[in-house]
């Protein structure tokens, strides 16, 4: 392991271990030692909140632990802010996120957007009770990779199809991955409406936006070759 | 195509290839329970394949997990399993447990003077029936001693109705019933999206409209009064059991604004139910969409607005549904709990029938008491069960601050308890008796519903500016409440720990507040001046909550 992959761990160690005030020293001492690099990003706090939602879904932490983690982790990446290229940054991908239209409940979207935002990516939260147009136009404007779309309640669910509909119809399908989550989601309602992928955690959820997201560079890369 | 045999209820069904079992099963009339409608979540609707064959069925993946026992043992999901072959399956037969549940009928009242809105009088060999004063229909012969009138609360489990004589004021006799929608789909917001189709409502509103009937059958068998001389009937439930009785769309319900089609403080013909003629079914006014006229019930059953003081009531149950009053001003506000409390998405979690786990305490030494429905052994674990048991593990610190299982090697509870800590499919688990056991994700389900209901508390005693220490009063309310004792509720932070000492269990007070409704026609115009007062605190909308509930996760 590298000089900065070694430190970087304590870092991803200290976000995984709810220290905030701790995570927040590592990185005002990376920065005042000049010494940082975008490795940073990828192999402290990206690899910090890997291990917290990994240990989310293996039941050891909950929502109030997780968030804290998210709280770590934002307070580091507020410190490297002002170092980061903005191409390498956005470079990982960007995400239209929101609860669909007709509900209101959003406090899991939220914590699936910070953990994705915290994953390095950038994250366009549209709140709750989004209709389908808003994120269409969203995701336009943002020029998003991916559409995450939430949903707590049974009645709600269908308005994910929506959102789908309204892209075929303007013949954007193709131009995002869509993504959907939510207590009553399942992988099958997800093919069903024609959904590229379904999450039923925040972990899982920033792991499919990064294997889509790498998948596609990498195909935009075989193809300017 | 294919048939499907299901051997307990001895029934055959021919489907279509793809359709799912629980389609096959309602198609025979077989109810499989599925407590989710068949959206794969809650594992309920679990049956065995006899002797399949692999070609003869196809599994789709559903978002709850089958251990790898059950899988062993052939278990599959009803509504998740397309039938492509012939099957043979094996459902149980939930209606034996179900006719043993635990209902609460009795609700706290109040004393109010004998006025009720059906009147009869005599004259000239005929006797005139009055509604509200209004002349409605004619009967030979002297029936003024025949007047009665039914009290039902309509819950989303279950029912309660009571034959009540309009002339004594007395009770003369009491029916409780499993309410058949549950069947189908659990959770009242299930129930709205299965509602919202012309099909799923005719369903859902057949099956209450049969078992009111049913239920009048029978009080009328017991008693001998007949039923053409039941002339009114008072439906107190919440907002959308109001809707699915009166075959409403429900819909609005389910989509924010969270609107309603009807607001209740009104008469209507009795139609389906089979009592007088010109009977009619009185609606208590409704609150909002999420605080339904089983709590305006309440509200009158419990007097609160004429209360000196601050009285916190609440009715626990999917939905937290709660009313502070203050001196005469009164707010109320409703949480989504979920279904946990009423034994679903627990994994040993049922209903309060026989077998039922309902009691749970830990003594000095580490050795528990329990106390079973019925004469068994516990084969599962109901609402008040599951909350005695969370709260007893938290106070013992088998269960830490953050909701975690303590390994035993870590935790510093009593050595009897350790050799309960055990493993099942590689994770922890909590023995509560030899074959009932509590999980991780049962842990984290309870917190999201205490959290809730937490939550909830505490934003309505923000919106009135009520401090914790200031509640003089807090009325638990529901037939699920009333089983629950108040060191389970504070321990693990559902209310305040400021509130010990105050928690009084008040019942079905849906109930007790339907027959006030029946029996003093004042009430009505009362209530319903009253309720348009009470005022809708909407927290889905305040950016404040997230962090409330956040911080009432914790125990």
């Amino acid at each position: 392991m590298t000089q900065t992959g070694n430190q970087a761990d304590h870092l991803a160690q200290a976000i995984a271990a709810m220290e905030v005030e701790e995570a927040a020293a590592i990185a005002a001492a990376v920065v005042t030692t000049g010494c940082f690099t975008m490795d940073w990003i990828e192999k402290g706090i990206t690899a910090g909140m890997g291990q917290a939602s990994r240990l989310y879904e293996e039941g050891e932490y909950f929502i109030p632990e997780l968030l804290v983690c998210a709280e770590a982790a934002e307070a580091a990446t507020r410190i490297f802010r002002p170092l980061m290229d903005d191409s390498a940054a956005a470079g990982k991908g960007r995400v239209v996120i929101g609860s669909v239209q007709g509900d209101t409940h959003d406090i899991g979207k939220n914590i699936v957007a910070l953990v994705i935002r915290s994953a390095g990516y950038e994250v366009m939260d549209l709140g709750r009770d989004v209709p389908a147009r808003a994120f269409v136009e969203a995701a336009e404007t943002f020029q998003a990779d991916v559409i995450a779309l939430a949903a707590l309640m049974t009645t709600s669910m269908p308005h994910m199809e929506d959102v789908i509909h309204l892209l075929q119809a303007q013949q954007l399908r193709e131009q995002y991955f869509v993504l959907v989550g939510g207590k009553p989601v399942s992988a099958a309602f997800a093919r069903r409406i024609g959904a590229d992928g379904y999450a039923a955690s925040a972990g899982t959820a920033v792991r499919w936006v990064e294997k889509v997201t790498r998948d596609k560079q990498e195909i935009s890369r075989q193809e300017k070759k | 195509m294919p048939e499907v045999y299901f051997q307990q209820q001895e029934q055959r069904v021919v489907v279509p290839s793809g359709t799912t079992i629980l389609a096959a099963a309602r198609r025979a009339g077989i109810i499989v329970e599925s407590p989710c409608d068949g959206i794969g979540t809650c594992g309920k609707c679990m049956v065995r394949l006899v002797d399949a064959a692999p070609e003869h069925y196809r599994c789709e993946e559903a978002h709850y997990q089958l251990s790898t026992d059950q899988l062993a043992e052939s278990m599959v999901l009803a509504c998740h399993t397309q039938v492509l072959g012939d099957l043979t399956v094996l459902a149980a037969d939930t209606e034996k447990q179900n006719r043993s549940l635990k209902i609460v009928s009795g609700g706290a009242g109040f004393e109010y003077p004998l006025d009720p809105w059906i009147t009869k009088k005599f004259a000239a060999g005929r006797t005139k029936v009055f509604a509200g004063d209004q002349f409605v229909g004619e009967e030979d012969g002297d029936t003024t001693e025949k007047l009665y009138g039914l009290a039902i609360d309509i819950g989303t489990t279950t029912l309660v109705a009571a034959l009540i004589d309009l002339r004594s004021g007395k009770e003369l006799a009491s029916l409780s019933a499993l309410n058949p929608q549950s069947l189908h789909a659990q959770d009242v917001i299930t129930r709205i999206h299965m509602a919202s189709k012309p099909e799923g409502l005719k369903l859902l509103h057949d099956a209450i409209c049969a078992a009111f009937n049913h239920m009048i059958g029978e009080l009328c068998q017991d008693t001998g009064v007949a039923a053409e001389h039941i002339y009114e009937v008072i439906y107190s439930g919440n907002t959308t059991m109001l809707h699915l009785a009166c075959n409403v769309n429900p819909e609005l319900l389910g989509q924010f604004p969270y609107t309603t089609v009807m607001k209740g403080g009104n008469t209507l013909p009795a139609g389906e139910l089979m009592i007088s003629p010109f009977g009619d079914i009185y609606l208590p006014p409704i609150i909002s969409a999420y605080v339904g006229p089983d709590i305006t019930s309440g509200v009158l059953a419990g007097q609160l607005e004429k209360k000196p003081g601050t009285t916190l009531f609440i009715d626990i149950g999917t939905n937290g549904e709660m009313i502070l009053a203050q001196d005469g001003r009164l707010a109320g506000t409703s949480t989504a709990a979920g279904p946990a409390f009423e034994g679903m998405n627990i994994t040993c979690g049922m209903r309060a029938g026989d077998g039922a786990l309902e009691f749970y305490q830990i003594e000095e030494d580490g050795s528990t008491k329990t106390h079973v429905l019925g004469d068994g052994e516990a084969v599962g674990i109901c609402g008040s069960g599951l909350l005695d048991i969370i709260g007893e593990l938290v106070r013992v610190g088998v269960i830490g601050k953050t909701g975690r299982l303590i390994q035993p090697a870590k935790g510093k509870y009593p050595d009897a308890l350790k050799a309960s800590m055990k493993e099942k499919d590689g994770k922890p688990v909590f023995y509560v008796t030899n074959n009932v056991y509590i999980t991780q994700a049962d842990i984290r389900q309870v917190q999201l519903a205490k959290g809730a209901v937490r939550a909830g508390v505490e934003m309505l005693m923000a919106a009135l500016g009520v401090a914790p220490e200031k509640v003089d009063c807090v009325q638990i309310a529901g037939s699920f409440g009333y089983h629950l004792q108040e060191s389970s509720l504070l321990n693990q932070g559902m209310l305040p720990a400021a509130f010990r000492g105050k928690v009084e269990f008040v019942g079905n007070t849906s109930q007790s507040g339907a027959k006030a409704f029946l029996t003093n026609r004042g009430t009505r115009s009362y209530m319903e001046r009253l309720v348009k007062d009470i005022r809708d605190v909407e927290l889905s909308q305040d950016p404040k909550f997230q962090d409330v509930f956040v911080r009432a996760l914790g125990f």
